[in-house]
């Protein structure tokens, strides 16, 4: 995105030069500076209640810096960093355990604020409207009191929360709407609540298949990828992945996993939907029609305990590798089609991947 | 005549011991009728077992976990200050360390472990650590070693009131009461605890410790009938009610609060017939924990076992200088909970001692175990040991064994990740002690090797979901050694006790050390007396440890000190007065990560007997 930005500013010069030849300093919009202007950010949760959350950073130029919020900030992350979202110049973690959000500029790391009331066990963040979604499980016991926080962006306090079904996981803004995904938490989750940013309520409810663990909008259609009940509650079901047409919010179509599969993770990347059951990586066109029989390749070649954290982006898969969620945590970076191509060592139990650009 | 031994040498200890050893033999044959455990005694002469005395009791926090860690080669962890206090003792885990009960096993059969911070120490009239393997005579867990809680009888007319009180910052309180009162035909003691703190104290960040409090009773009650001289009827009871928040960390808040509840009833009908000694014994024991993730609301979820369990102990004396003992022993246990499925399981097992003095400076011991359970494939267990007086400053034992560790109801049943096709732990292990004495000086120095075997792991699978596996070996090896001194120039007396562990603990194909096993570890305490009036200094240096298994990150090393001084009036049977400054130079230190522990905070104490 960065390069691409790039290539228009120097492409406008360019025609600016041509036209009246005067210096083009006072047209460009000044490039981002900062240590972390170009690259990935890798949100490593660590321990769950030893506060040893870290940010790792891997530079479009292959340099991984470990720890970057604590060496940047000279004061530790918090406790189970769980993810992390951008908006405008600003990057937002979500500390779960610590029951914050520590806001940075994503350039330079260096912090900006922390919202640290409003919060009660959060999970994952989207932007609209100046405002930020935050879902929270608040107590797992209580299926009654989860709810979505509303941050106000320019205060960085949470000015409202949204009840909502039990479970609110994934987050994201498509086409100026919030989608939750209800994943469950004590129980298990069979929808989606799409809340309108304008009034702050929700306009719908989606329902999809059981333990919706994972969702990307594309193309204005939202994939969502449904777990399915586990082996060990009461009645196990095989996953489902649900296709929504956003422009009504209505499932357009469905695929059932044939047998007794629970899979996880959605990444979409040139016109592929990338999911994860166990350790096997799948890939299906969105022009497809059914689901892939076999995977593209597994991790298990690497020795990887199992896919902690997945992404597809810039013709790439990134799996995080927690080891034994006690050591430092792999990365492994493949081609689309899985040759392996970058392993990093990060920090404990890295969860998911940001690409600042 | 023993009452008045026993109140000379308690006298004795009050005044000059921190710490005594084992007691020498002829000792020995008049307590094997006080209490139930009688194997600690008469099968464990080629190990180390070490003896906390009361006033080292008196003089520590109530908990097990204080007075083991402060007085002991063994290393706790300890999730702030009164929270989950876990042991790693000669290097193993908290699965592998067991607490015996006047001779019955009480580590949870949810989680193989006990938590040293719900035992009060007070509830009993002597505790005592066992080094190295023993679960040939005590069963699962001990591998690193075993503390020993017991209760005595004694037939003598008694009527003895104890009232300790203490109070101390934090609003920290403790009360225990014992009443003893026994005659010739009937013997009976009681000890009631009851202890509680808000626990608030500040981080060196300034940040308070939020939800830290916690309260807890006990009740301790053993009963003794003799029948006629010949037969004898036992009943020991302990029930436990405790409350605890879970405090935040530096880093999270916390609202989590846990309750345990455990009973442990124990019947026994001794008979000495002769040459044999017959213990027929009936215990039942429950245990129930209630975990709030918010103590806001009435959301939680529990454990509970019932254990059942039947003991014949047939102990018969061959010659003078030969013991043999049988030990046939059933269980059932029954558990349920919110996690885990609703399980009976059944263990019967069989053990065979042998104690042979050959000389009087030369004895061996050996023993062989098998049990018989549907949970789990059991291995053959031994231990064969002796000890040989070289000089007369100069004993030699060795011991060698095979231990075991079974699998948990939290191991095997939990849902969705509980594995049924586990099996136990196994160690092999051996030690070389050496003990001197020299006058007022008694040094052992104790080498010792434990090899683990089908170590049991929660792992993740490539579902991320984890599962138990008897995936790892280990090894763990290292000495310990302990000094006690003492010397009395008139009416002045001096005590050092001290004690010292290099511990290294590895699991096989990685040189790091396990994470929260210190290589270093040591303590000394230093008392002094004159008269009724005594002071004393104790000082524990706990060694860092890593708390991530690449040996990346670490908790580090720290010293923490309590200094206190006491009176004892003489009045009825005396009244101890006492005050300490505990973390006497205000250390900043954690003993996991992420939980500080207090700063220089302050107890008085008051210990009435009449």
């Amino acid at each position: 995105m960065k390069l691409n930005k790039l290539i228009l500013s120097a492409f406008a010069g360019a025609l600016f030069l041509t036209s009246c030849s005067s210096d083009d300093d006072a047209i460009t919009e000044p490039a981002p500076t900062g240590d972390y202007v170009n690259g990935m950010f890798i949100v490593n949760e660590a321990n769950y209640g030893a506060g040893n959350s870290t940010i790792s950073f891997y530079s479009e130029e292959g340099v991984l810096s470990n720890g970057i919020f604590a060496s940047v900030n000279g004061f530790d992350l918090g406790d189970t960093a769980q993810s992390m979202g951008f908006n405008d110049d600003l990057a937002y973690i979500v500390v779960n355990y610590s029951n914050k959000i520590e806001v940075v500029n994503r350039y330079t790391f260096e912090s900006v604020a922390t919202v640290d009331t409003g919060l009660d066990n959060p999970r994952y963040i989207a932007f609209e409207n100046g405002k930020a979604y935050v879902t929270n499980w608040a107590d797992p016991t209580d299926t009654e009191d989860d709810y979505v926080a509303v941050i106000d962006l320019s205060s960085n306090t949470v000015i409202a929360s949204i009840a909502v079904a039990e479970g609110p996981e994934n987050i994201l803004e498509e086409n100026d709407m919030i989608y939750v995904a209800h994943k469950g938490g004590y129980g298990y989750g069979t929808t989606i609540s799409v809340i309108d940013p304008s009034t702050d309520a929700i306009s719908t409810t989606i329902p999809v298949g059981d333990v919706p663990n994972a969702m990307e909008a594309e193309n204005g259609k939202l994939y969502v990828i449904c777990g399915g009940a586990p082996s060990w509650s009461s009645a196990e079901t095989s996953g489902e992945l649900y296709v929504v047409n956003l422009a009504d919010n209505t499932v357009e179509t469905s695929y059932a996993f044939s047998g007794m599969v629970h899979p996880s993770n959605a990444s979409i990347e040139n016109g592929t939907l990338y999911y994860t059951v166990d350790a096997a990586i799948y890939g299906m066109s969105l022009t497809a029609t059914t689901l892939p029989e076999t995977p593209i390749f597994s991790v298990t070649e690497q020795g990887a305990y199992g896919i902690y954290g997945f992404k597809a982006e810039n013709n790439k898969i990134y799996v995080g590798d927690a080891v034994d969620y006690n050591s430092a945590g792999n990365v492994y970076i493949y081609s689309l089609t899985g040759d392996l191509q970058q392993t990093l060592s990060v920090g404990i139990s890295p969860n998911g991947f940001y690409f600042n650009n | 005549m023993i009452m008045a031994l026993r109140k000379l040498g308690y006298i004795f200890l009050l005044l000059l011991c921190q710490y005594v050893c084992a007691q020498t033999d002829s000792i020995t044959q008049l307590k094997e009728v006080v209490i139930s455990d009688t194997q600690l005694k008469d099968f464990s002469k080629s190990q180390q077992v070490w003896q906390l005395n009361d006033s080292i009791i008196n003089r520590s926090p109530s908990s097990l976990g204080a007075l083991l860690n402060y007085n002991t080669v063994i290393y706790f962890k300890e999730n702030g200050l009164g929270m989950v206090s876990s042991p790693s003792f000669r290097g193993t885990n908290a699965q592998q360390t067991a607490v015996i009960w006047n001779g019955i096993n009480i580590n949870s059969q949810l989680n193989g472990q006990t938590d040293f911070n719900i035992i009060n120490t007070r509830d009993f009239d002597e505790v005592s650590v066992r080094a190295g393997g023993g679960s040939v005579i005590y069963g699962s867990s001990a591998i690193g070693g075993s503390i020993h809680l017991n209760n005595e009888l004694r037939f003598k007319d008694t009527f003895d009131n104890t009232l300790f009180l203490s109070y101390g910052s934090y609003n920290t309180q403790g009360l225990n009461y014992k009443l003893n009162v026994a005659n010739k035909k009937f013997s009976s003691s009681f000890a009631v605890s009851r202890n509680s703190s808000d626990n608030d104290y500040e981080y060196p960040s300034g940040i308070i410790n939020e939800n830290g409090q916690y309260y807890n009773t006990s009740l301790n009650a053993s009963f003794g009938y003799k029948l006629n001289e010949k037969n004898i009827l036992r009943l020991y009871s302990y029930f436990y009610d405790g409350d605890r928040h879970f405090s935040r960390t530096v880093s999270a808040p916390s609202l989590s609060k846990y309750k345990d509840y455990n009973t442990r009833n124990l019947l026994e009908w001794m008979g000495i017939y002769g040459k044999f000694t017959s213990k027929l014994k009936a215990a039942y024991l429950t245990e129930n924990y209630k975990y709030y993730a918010r103590y806001t609301n009435d959301n939680y979820t529990f454990g509970e076992v019932k254990t059942y369990i039947g003991r014949y102990d047939l102990a018969y004396q061959v010659t003078d200088n030969i013991k043999l003992n049988t030990l046939l022993n059933y269980t059932v246990n029954k558990g349920k909970g919110s996690d885990i499925d609703n399980k009976n399981r059944e263990i019967a097992s069989g053990s065979l001692l042998l104690q042979h003095s050959v000389t009087p400076k030369l004895q061996y011991e050996a023993g062989v175990r098998k049990e018989i359970t549907n949970a789990y494939e059991s291995p053959l267990l031994f231990s064969l040991g002796g000890s040989y007086q070289v000089a007369s400053f100069y004993t030699v034992k060795l011991n060698a064994s095979r231990n075991f560790r079974i699998p948990t109801y939290n191991d095997l049943y939990w849902q969705g990740s509980g594995n049924p096709n586990l099996n136990p732990e196994t160690s092999y292990q051996g030690e070389l002690g050496n003990e001197f004495r020299v006058k007022n000086i008694k040094l052992t120095v104790t080498g010792y090797y434990i090899r683990m075997h089908d170590m049991l792991r929660w792992v993740p699978g490539s579902d991320n979901i984890w599962r138990p596996e008897n995936v790892d070996k280990a090894k763990t090896y290292g000495i310990e050694s302990v000094l006690n001194w003492d010397k009395k120039l008139g009416n002045h007396h001096f005590t050092i006790d001290a004690t010292y562990a290099y511990t290294v603990s590895q699991r096989d194909g990685s040189t790091n050390q396990l994470i929260y096993v210190p290589f270093h570890k040591a303590t000394a305490a230093v008392g002094y007396s004159y008269k009724g009036l005594g002071f004393y200094y104790r000082h524990l240096y706990n060694g860092k440890v890593y708390y991530t298994s690449d040996n990346v990150s670490q908790v580090d090393a720290y010293n923490v000190s309590t200094i206190g001084a006491e009176y004892q009036f003489k009045f009825l049977g005396g009244l101890t007065v006492g005050a300490q400054v505990r973390n006497l130079w205000a250390e900043e230190y954690e003993n996991v990560r992420a939980r500080p522990l207090p700063g220089r905070n302050y107890t008085m104490y008051l210990n009435f007997k009449f």
